[in-house]
């Protein structure tokens, strides 16, 4: 008798194994998320735990594309995947390998102003954006006072800023060209402030192979850069400063001002010393500022089996699990109604009340040029700095390789 | 009988064969067949992600040659090939006749010179980067000792950046050189010394006269083997300078790797690396060639 209840024990204990393992699909999610992987997986669980049928398989990846290319080749995409604005994505959902997410909650859920960089040439939505960024300057509240320096409102004005802070012999500005990172400030606020109003269908004219660029406008992107450069606005040892060491550099008050994303604001406005933040004064004088706003990486699905569940995912994470990455990571939201706590430091949301009321506003560079060009704007900087090429030189070299880029 | 007896040998020869027939597979698989499909790829338009592709001859080749870029790369990688090799095997080899000669003293100072090549290349870049960083401990220590005239972007000059990635590469690689250094001065009778010590030779004769002559097949192996390791080097200028200033410490093996996963570029990236491949084995080739014939001329 006992054996015979044994034996019922063991086969009901396996049934039910195999019963609710044969119920459950195990999602395979990749996220980038170096800030926050300990955060990102725990709220990955609390969607699992109210979706009893989903098992995440969870993976923090380090750069989007890189891990992506390989895997769409062999046909192993990741059912949920982060994702970035702009032509890499365009490319997977045109071919057919992520799928398209018009019409899911998450889309309706999203601004309008963060879909078409989301958008490929074929109208589908590849993706929903993780948040809305922006790259502004951060400065030192004291030492501006001290000074007698308020933000400046043009590009002259920021010089002259600059010159007093310097004669007050303190290092004005944190300039870190030695990676891809000066993309987001210096070049972004340049194209923005000298190109866009000429040119307000930009996005489309890359996309296209037409954006001139070898023209003064494009070629005074880089020249700005070497005026802060050479007057000795920058710290020592600038070309080779890496973003992790601007950030420190300025977190330990080695500079007046760190020309950073919205993204960073967690960090640098928990400084020691009161910071405060501006739009970068990039335009010229008399003339409107065009300032940055954009969209962080955020998720795809892909067209596979789990399709059904990783919008779910999507859906959720677009919906009410949204403050759990929101709180985690302070950034700004994308939706139309965050449906949580949305936690929101008030200097960024007066900044983002600023940038909104803006006629005119730019995206950030992954989200329009060509990828093939990506490399070349930390090195493009780097050898204007050092007087390799002038900036009509970077200027030609930049063009050249946009129009390569979409002639192959 | 002698059917049986060939039968035998061709059944030792088969189980030969079965034995190495797994590390065969391996190779294939992991190594010969993605070598001859890049190969084959370089040659046609497969974008990374495609099912599908195209022949298209010397295309990619020639696009990635006639980058402006590309001669830059190239001799970056030639300059450090040209400094390093030299250097290191002149290091090593005085460091391995001088702690030869050390006695007790030389495994202490053995265990001190092999002790870099233990940290991972990803570590020594990080550990270089804090002493040549503007605010680094070099040029602290130049402050220091009244030469702040010196302090500079290391990292960051055009003249500077390769001469200090060359010293991080001799500081991590030199005590491993060095080990077979010490192993091929093993291999030398003392005798030889010893008679040499009778006739009244000097330190110096010795080393031109005995040593190096002897150990001539350990200078060949170190050669050959810090030729290819230069011209493959990725790791230290991927974490120390990402390639910059501008290319300037950009090396092919980084450059393939800017090609494939910063510009996506599949087709870029695999023409470079079959010129890199096929780069060291020729270099390679030609000095085993040279010194292996100079090894017997001296015979």
């Amino acid at each position: 008798m006992r054996k015979a209840l044994l034996v019922v024990l063991v086969l009901g204990v396996v049934f039910g194994v195999a019963l609710v393992g044969a119920q459950q699909v195990v999602l395979t999610t990749t996220i980038h998320c170096p800030d926050i992987p300990q955060q990102t997986e725990e709220f990955l669980n609390i969607f699992a735990k109210e979706n009893p049928g989903i098992q995440i398989d969870f993976t923090s990846i380090e750069d989007v594309e890189p891990f992506l290319q390989p895997k769409a080749a062999s046909g192993e995409m990741p059912d949920f995947t982060s994702i970035n604005g702009g032509s890499f994505g365009a490319d997977l959902v045109d071919r057919g390998i992520l799928a398209d997410v018009r019409g899911t909650f998450a889309e309706k859920n999203t601004v309008d102003a963060v879909k078409p960089q989301f958008t490929s040439p074929e109208g589908k939505l590849f993706g929903i954006a993780g948040g809305v960024s922006s790259s502004l300057i951060y400065y030192q509240v004291k030492v501006f006072k001290d000074l007698g320096l308020t933000p400046p409102d043009n590009w002259d004005d920021f010089l002259v800023v600059c010159e007093k802070i310097k004669k007050a012999g303190k290092v004005p500005l944190i300039m870190t060209p030695a990676d891809g990172t000066i993309a987001n400030t210096f070049w972004s606020h340049g194209f923005a402030n000298n190109v866009v109003l000429k040119y307000p269908d930009y996005a489309k004219r890359f996309r296209e192979g037409n954006m001139p660029l070898a023209t003064p406008e494009f070629a005074d992107v880089f020249a700005k850069a070497k005026v802060l450069y050479d007057k000795g606005y920058t710290q020592p040892g600038a070309v080779s400063t890496t973003y992790m060491d601007g950030n420190q550099m300025y977190i330990q008050g080695k500079a007046v001002m760190q020309f950073a994303g919205t993204w960073l604001a967690g960090q640098l406005l928990k400084t020691d010393f009161e910071t405060g933040v501006f739009p970068a004064p990039w335009n010229a004088k008399g003339k409107a500022k065009v300032p940055i706003v954009a969209t962080e990486t955020g998720w795809g699905v892909s067209e596979g089996p789990h399709k059904k569940q990783a919008i779910m995912l999507l859906d959720w994470l677009n919906g009410k699990g949204y403050h759990y990455y929101q709180n985690a990571r302070g950034n700004i939201p994308h939706l139309k109604d965050p449906m949580g706590p949305v936690r929101l430091d008030a200097k960024i949301k007066t900044y983002l009340d600023g940038v909104y009321s803006y006629k005119q506003t730019a995206g950030l560079w992954f989200e329009f040029i060509p990828a093939q060009t990506m490399q070349l704007i930390p090195k493009l900087y780097q050898e204007v700095l050092l007087g390799q090429k002038t900036p009509q030189e970077a200027a030609a070299a930049f063009d050249q390789a946009a129009r390569d880029a979409v002639a192959k | 009988m002698e059917r049986l007896i060939l039968s035998q040998r061709h059944r030792r020869q088969l189980t030969c064969f079965l034995f190495t027939v797994p590390a065969l597979v391996v190779v294939f698989v992991f190594f010969l067949f993605p070598m001859i499909r890049s190969l084959l790829y370089s040659f046609t338009n497969w974008d990374g992600i495609a099912r599908t592709s195209h022949w298209v001859g010397l295309k990619n080749y020639v696009k990635v040659t006639t980058e402006s870029s590309f001669r830059q790369v190239v001799v970056n990688t030639v300059y450090l090939a040209v400094i390093y090799v030299p250097v290191l095997n002149v290091i090593a080899l005085l460091l391995a006749v001088a702690v030869y000669n050390a006695g007790r003293a030389g495994t202490i100072y053995k265990s001190l010179l092999f002790f870099p090549n233990l940290l991972s290349m990803t570590v020594v870049a990080m550990i270089w980067k804090i002493i040549y960083i503007y605010d680094g401990l070099l040029n602290q220590f130049l402050t220091a000792v009244g030469l702040k005239v010196l302090a500079r972007d290391w990292l960051g000059g055009v003249a500077t950046v390769l001469p200090a990635m060359s010293v991080t590469i001799i500081w991590f690689a030199v005590g491993y050189y060095l080990l077979i250094y010490l192993a091929g001065l093993n291999t030398v009778p003392v005798e030889i010394y010893e008679s040499a010590e009778v006739e009244g030779t000097s330190s110096v004769q010795k080393l031109f006269r005995i040593t190096i002559p002897l150990i001539a097949p350990s200078i060949t192996i170190n050669t050959v083997l810090s030729t290819i390791g230069i011209i493959t080097l990725f790791d230290l200028p991927f974490v120390l300078t990402r390639g910059g200033p501008g290319y300037m410490s950009e090396t092919l093996a980084l450059h393939v790797y800017s090609y494939a996963f910063v510009q996506l570029d599949t087709r870029g990236a695999l023409a470079l690396a079959v010129i890199l491949g096929a780069f060291a084995i020729i270099v390679s080739s030609v000095l085993l060639a040279v010194m292996r014939g100079r090894e017997e001329a001296s015979r």
